[in-house]
């Protein structure tokens, strides 16, 4: 009996190791063909694209024959063949700046982790994609200073994204990273359904951009009229569904011009640009409360608002709301049709306002353990100055994963779809400067690009751009902070409790978890920031 | 003389010590291994300097965990949550084991016995889903039902009050499968002559469970309890995560110390204060176990583990 069970638990560990061992053993044969291969595209790349390298000669990067390896980390919206593009963009460096990429993705759920561990673990990794931690990898010391690289090899850099948005990657005067060059000029957009503002003739026309809390709560106050036509004409629909989870949050709740200054922990309200505040006591969310309160009893909410975890768009798709808040851009409304088949109207709110996380969220930094930080940099450049690169890694291959159409766009070529795409990652948000890309999807509007470009520079950016916080001090406070507020925040902005009775609560929950500590920290922060920069 | 009987044994055994090696290898590597990183909990951990010439902090890392308001309320919870989840598991898991050895025919044992440890084998995010599938507002089935009759719908992802009976449902539900068979298995070795003496000596089928098969049992129970005991300090994270879809305003109820560090973290990629929280976890998990086993010791040393 004993022995059967000492041979059954010997038989199971055996068959886990072996499990164990051939997953790693599949891995290294892998890596180690995956590195032949590169060898070899290497040098075919070399030879073929001998005629480009003398286009690009003036570089002479490649001249002296010299070629950097560099690894590139970056997170993966799925899990792709990196190889492929990595061999076609090669082609392009190797001869023109002299550095050999190799991009290792990394799937986003473990993308933080993963960075951490290789830095700490002592592997290759110079250039890394970020997208949120800014702040924390910049407290960590994870990141280096770009300032000996940026003026010889990112020049070009420097003039896409322009000096105000690099504000907001630099800290105690040196520049620790790149903002991915998107559209930043976001703003709360209500999205409703065609079909309904044409049936109900909805007065859609009448909300106006808002340059104030008075105007944005006068949108409120049409769109609360407008879900009552929509209620009375179909009552077994929604009016919104939220567009955030985990925390769930209709968005709309989100008082505007406020800069968050990183996480919403104390805040500058509208117009304040030295005082740090707490937004969840401010006079403007109570307001914004109510409304979310009052539509949910007018039953214009889905119920399961709290605890949903469904995409809003599903909703849309399944014909079960009317329409949700959203922060977007140009083009808002298409997407979400080509995402759902199902016409929508994105209109916009209020005016853009670009906080310094607005621009930090995303973007590309040098590891503090690289030691290739000049190739680092040159391989960046490209990826804000070169479409070809800007290309291969949005969309992949010309010709495999895309095909250019006669508008101007792009789209999958005869044969292939999304399914059975070797790459479509569709992160054309993220790689480097977005407007050098093709817009996917043929038929859609191609002057987009100019109008998000246009938004970036009239926008109206935080008068603290760059202002960093760096909340090691207070990682205690934050931590029973985020329990508090990830208790109160999704009833609340749910409107499925009443401001009224449980507003006061979250308050004083907040503040006996530290909040008031947060806030003095942040701001002894921000007044040092400002001796040092303004 | 000794030598010589060791060696012997040891030609005797040696096959049971190359098929054991792999696995002994293995908990070294994954369980053993890793505890050298336990001093991380008391690192501030800076990624330019690497983690062995970070700064030392002491027990910063563990204020979190003891400071707030909240300290009390998930040691709390965890602890009640456990000893409910003990108490009632190993009852329904003893009954569950007796009623499965009494089924005579083999198709039958196989097919309950398949049929209860279904949900053990789901992961927590289907449980979670099945669980919404019945108790959602706007489309769960028991809504649907009271709405039907007339009756006002609940709104249970909002009422903190119930998830008490709800968790301890869904948790003997899930891991009712597995301990029955633990049971079963150990029900199925005792000597069938005990039983057929005691039927020859008129026991009925009651009595013969009273005084046979759970005096037997004891050995099994006892250890299975010290071995949950030493997990006092953890909880199933699946459970109290995502089985209330993470609804905020069940706090009160399903916040225990391992779904507040996951919140508590989320926000901050803070690996010192992450493996504070373990530590603390591991530790009073090992005092409990040594603990739970001297008392065992005290009271019937055959039964205690070691």
């Amino acid at each position: 009996m004993k022995l059967k069970r000492v041979a059954a638990l010997a038989c199971a560990a055996m068959m886990t190791v072996g499990m164990l061992a051939g997953c790693g053993g599949g891995d290294d044969a892998g890596a180690s063909a995956g590195g032949q291969g590169a060898g070899a595209a290497g040098a075919a790349g070399g030879t073929e694209n001998a005629g480009g390298a003398a286009a690009g000669s003036d570089d002479g990067a490649a001249a002296n024959g010299e070629v950097e390896e560099i690894v590139f980390a970056t997170f993966l919206s799925k899990t792709v063949d990196m190889k492929q593009i990595e061999d076609e963009i090669n082609k392009i460096t190797e001869p023109k700046i002299g550095v050999r990429v190799h991009i290792e993705g990394i799937s986003m759920a473990n993308y933080t982790n993963q960075i951490g561990l290789m830095q700490s673990g002592g592997e290759q990794l110079d250039l890394m994609g970020f997208i949120g931690t800014y702040s924390p990898w910049l407290a960590n010391n994870q990141l280096m200073s770009m300032d000996g690289y940026i003026d010889e090899y990112g020049a070009g850099i420097k003039e896409v994204v322009g000096e105000e948005f690099l504000k907001s990657t630099t800290s105690g005067g040196s520049l620790y990273a790149v903002p991915t060059y998107n559209g930043k000029a976001a703003v709360m957009n209500i999205v409703l359904r065609k079909d309904l503002i044409e049936e109900l003739d909805l007065p859609v026309d009448q909300l106006k951009l808002a340059a104030n809390l008075d105007e944005y709560c006068e949108n409120l106050d049409l769109i609360g009229e407008m879900f009552a036509k929509i209620k009375e004409a179909h009552p077994e629909l929604v009016c919104l569904v939220p567009a955030s989870t985990a925390p769930n949050s209709l968005l709309f709740t989100r008082v505007p011009f406020v800069d968050n200054l990183n996480d919403s922990r104390g805040v500058l309200m509208p117009g304040e640009d030295s005082t740090v505040t707490n937004l969840y006591e401010s006079e403007d969310y109570a307001r914004l409360l109510q409304y979310a309160y009052e539509w949910n009893q007018a039953g214009y909410i889905l119920e399961d608002a709290t605890t949903t975890q469904e995409a809003a768009n599903t909703y849309v798709q399944n014909g079960r709301t009317a329409g949700y808040f959203i922060v977007g851009e140009e083009g808002q409304a298409e997407q979400i049709t080509t995402a759902t088949g199902v016409e929508v109207e994105s209109i916009k709110l209020v005016q853009p306002f670009i906080a310094t996380t607005d621009v930090n969220s995303l973007g590309f930094a040098i590891s503090a353990t690289s030691e290739h930080p000049e190739a680092a940099m040159k391989f960046l450049n490209e990826m804000y100055t070169n479409a070809d690169i800007v290309n291969l890694l949005d969309w992949g291959i010309e010709g495999v994963h895309y095909e250019v159409k006669p508008d101007g766009t792009v789209d999958f070529p005869e044969g292939v779809d999304a399914n059975t795409t070797t790459y479509g990652l569709n992160m054309d948000w993220f790689f480097g400067n977005q407007f050098l890309s093709y817009i996917w999807g043929e038929g859609r509007d191609t002057s987009v690009y100019e109008r998000l470009d246009a938004n970036n520079k009239s926008a109206q950016c935080t008068p603290v751009m760059g202002f960093s916080y760096d909340s090691t001090k207070v990682s205690t406070q934050i931590a029973s902070v985020s329990n508090v507020v990830s208790e109160y925040q999704p009833g609340l902005e749910c409107g499925a409790v009443n401001p009224e009775t449980e507003l006061p609560k979250f308050i004083e929950a907040l503040n006996s978890a530290g909040l008031q500590e947060i806030i003095a920290e942040k701001q002894a922060q921000l007044d040092a920031w400002k001796a040092e920069n303004q | 003389m000794e030598t010589k009987k060791k060696s012997s044994m040891l030609r005797k055994q040696w096959p049971f010590w190359v098929m054991i090696a792999p696995g002994m290898l293995y908990l070294l590597i994954n369980n053993y291994g890793p505890m050298c990183g336990l001093f991380i909990a008391f690192k501030q951990i800076d990624y330019s300097k690497g983690i062995w010439k970070s700064p030392w902090i002491g027990f910063e890392n563990f204020t979190y965990l003891f400071k707030t308001d909240a300290a009390f309320l998930i040691t709390k919870n965890t602890i009640l949550y456990n000893l409910l989840f003990i108490a009632v598991g190993t009852v329904m898991g003893i009954a569950t084991g007796i009623m499965l050895s009494e089924l005579r025919k083999k198709f039958e044992t196989k097919f309950f016995q398949t049929v209860i440890l279904l949900p053990y084998l789901l992961s927590w995010v289907i449980c979670a889903y099945i669980g919404y599938a019945f108790l959602s507002k706007d489309t769960g089935l028991i809504n649907g039902i009271l709405r039907t009759f007339g009756m006002e719908a609940v709104d249970w992802y909002n009422d903190p009050g119930k998830w008490p009976f709800i968790l301890l449902f869904v948790n003997v539900w899930k891991g009712l499968g597995y301990s029955s068979i633990v049971y079963m298995s150990t029900i199925i070795g005792i000597d069938r002559s005990l039983y057929e003496s005691a039927m020859v000596d008129g026991a009925t089928k009651l009595a013969q469970i009273r005084y046979i098969t759970i005096p037997l049992l004891k050995s099994t129970v006892i250890m299975l309890t010290i071995m949950s005991i030493g997990r006092m300090f953890y909880s199933d994270f699946g459970l109290f995560y995502q089985m209330p879809m993470n609804s905020g305003t069940l706090y009160s109820t399903t916040q225990t110390i391992d779904t507040y560090v996951y919140r508590a973290l989320m926000q901050q990629s803070n690996i010192g204060m992450s493996s504070a929280a373990g530590f603390y976890q591991s530790i009073v998990g090992f005092i409990l176990v040594l603990t739970a086993n001297a008392i065992v010791r005290k009271f019937s040393a055959e039964n205690a583990m070691f």
